[in-house]
């Protein structure tokens, strides 16, 4: 594996994946890697490609407070874990690297940004679009990894991609999306898990339990209701929603749904989902 | 990762107190002479001041912060107390060596890296901001190398990969610059303060910046230093 912590030294490792006619296949990441990214990676390597992974705790995509500061950071650690995995490049640039003075091209969400995760977490998706299509134009990849876990964001990003391909500012990226890894009791793995004390873990654990609990019935409402009985009471709700999984807009029927949830535990914020009606 | 500190050198600290600030945690430090101690304490108060061999122990990345000539003996040393396994990072700073002086390390399994900050540390909380514009050298077995320059990007520096074979070249070189620019620089100034010109330091400072700006901007060409002197 080779660091690029530049531009130019990550132009340097792509000019060998061009050179050997192989195709690129990102995984943009913001560290603490676990698990589920270790499988969109394994992914990616499993279609032979050329795998360049990208390590970048993007500012923009926080808000105000302490949750940038507290998201884990330990590049060291990281790159010991890719240089096992055998990834070809891992690139770690610095935030002067990603946003120079002039030149980022800012991407709005639009609509569908400012719903669910939009509506907590103001500018979120301006900011997750704006990097990772910045990520985009540096890594220029044939194939992108994204984990399910984060729906909303996989679902922003194809549209995203879509409506650039369709203006003919951008080759065609396949956007795969990778089904959630969840611990052996269902918490979707996650960096954030970290920060959860042990004796919390119980709790964190209610929230996939409750997401199958709804799965079980047809209508909106029972459904919903079923989540909350089954979530621990310690869980501090944010939103919990049945919503069509490509507009994201409220859906009736739990049928072809995907169920959202957005809550803390204790100091942590979790999200997860479940798309309903067996296909999930 | 679990960091500890082995040895007195003032870099120690610093960079155990970055790779804090990065993330990692600090388990203890070893350290001998007063002013060591005096370091530990204010610039990491809560770490706790524990013999070698715990240190060695409880760290997941070890770092060597010991003159170069004990470096080997000291590696051995944790080496034959079985305290070097795959799991563990083993760090040395001296410019003056590759990583293969810490092949005991390595013989079990450890990771052998050199790192080396180009800076001068007086081991206060003022190295930390130097730390985060300056260069490290760094050297390890090749299929290693990210993990070492991952290491100096957690410290906010930029990491330069030196191979093993370009070590001695590259301890010649720092040798050199920091040697010798120091001589020539107290040249100067003893001609000036011989002459009873006041305030000699202020008076060519510029000109000694200026002079080493723009030797550092000019297309390399190699001179041997005896020529010069």
């Amino acid at each position: 594996m080779q660091l690029a912590h530049t531009i130019s030294e990550l132009n340097q490792a792509l000019a060998v994946a061009d050179a050997q006619g192989r195709r690129v296949g990102f995984v943009p990441t913001m560290g603490a890697l676990h698990e589920g990214h270790l499988s969109l990676i394994r992914k990616a390597q499993a279609d032979s490609l050329f795998v360049v992974v990208s390590i970048f705790v993007n500012p923009r995509q926080f808000g105000e407070g302490d949750d940038l500061r507290n998201y884990p950071r330990t590049l060291g650690v990281d790159a010991r874990i890719l240089t096992d995995l055998g990834v070809d490049v891992l690139f770690a640039p610095s935030v002067q690297e990603v946003y120079p003075e002039s030149g980022v091209q800012e991407i709005s969400a639009g609509e569908l940004g400012q719903r669910l995760e939009g509506e907590f977490r103001p500018g979120h998706f301006d900011g997750m679009l704006t990097v990772v299509n910045r990520l985009f134009n540096l890594v220029g990849p044939d194939v992108a990894f994204f984990g399910a876990k984060d729906a909303q964001q996989l679902m922003l990003v194809k549209n995203m991609v879509r409506a650039q391909v369709a203006n003919g500012d951008r080759e065609p990226i396949s956007i795969v999306g990778c089904e959630t890894i969840r611990d052996s009791e269902g918490l979707a793995l996650s960096s954030r898990n970290q920060r959860i004390p042990a004796d919390q873990i119980p709790a964190a654990r209610s929230i996939y339990r409750a997401l199958v609990a709804g799965s079980k019935h047809k209508s909106r409402q029972d459904c919903l209701d079923a989540v909350t009985r089954e979530l621990d009471p310690i869980i501090r709700l944010e939103y919990l929603e049945l919503v069509d999984p490509e507009t994201f807009a409220a859906a009736q029927s739990t049928e072809g749904a995907r169920l959202v949830i957005a809550c803390w535990v204790g100091e942590v914020r979790l999200i997860d989902n479940l798309l309903l009606g067996g296909s999930a | 990762m679990k960091i500890g500190v082995i040895g007195d050198d003032p870099a120690g600290p610093v960079l155990a107190k970055a790779w804090a600030n990065a993330g990692h945690e600090l388990v203890g430090v070893f350290v001998e002479s007063p002013e060591a101690i005096e370091r530990i304490e204010a610039l990491l108060p809560d770490v706790p001041i524990n013999n070698m061999a715990a240190v060695a122990e409880d760290a997941d990345l070890l770092v060597l912060a010991i003159p170069s000539s004990d470096l080997e003996i000291t590696c051995a040393g944790l080496a034959d107390l079985g305290l070097f396994g795959p799991k563990k990072i083993v760090v040395h700073l001296s410019p003056l060596l590759g990583y293969s002086i810490l092949a005991d390390a390595a013989r079990f399994g450890a990771i052998p890296i050199a790192l080396h900050p180009v800076m001068h540390f007086t081991g206060t909380s003022m190295d930390l901001t130097v730390l985060k514009n300056t260069t490290v050298a760094i050297s390890a077995p090749e299929p290693l190398e990210p993990i070492a320059q991952a290491l100096a990007i957690e410290l906010g520096a930029e990491p330069v990969v030196v191979t093993e074979a370009q070590r001695a070249a590259y301890a010649e070189a720092f040798e050199v610059a920091s040697s010798f620019s120091s001589l020539v620089v107290k040249q100067a100034l003893g001609i000036l303060e011989a002459a009873d010109v006041p305030n000699p330091a202020r008076l060519i400072a510029p000109v000694v910046r200026s002079a080493v700006e723009d030797a550092l901007a000019e297309p390399v060409g190699r001179i041997d230093p005896k020529d010069v002197l």
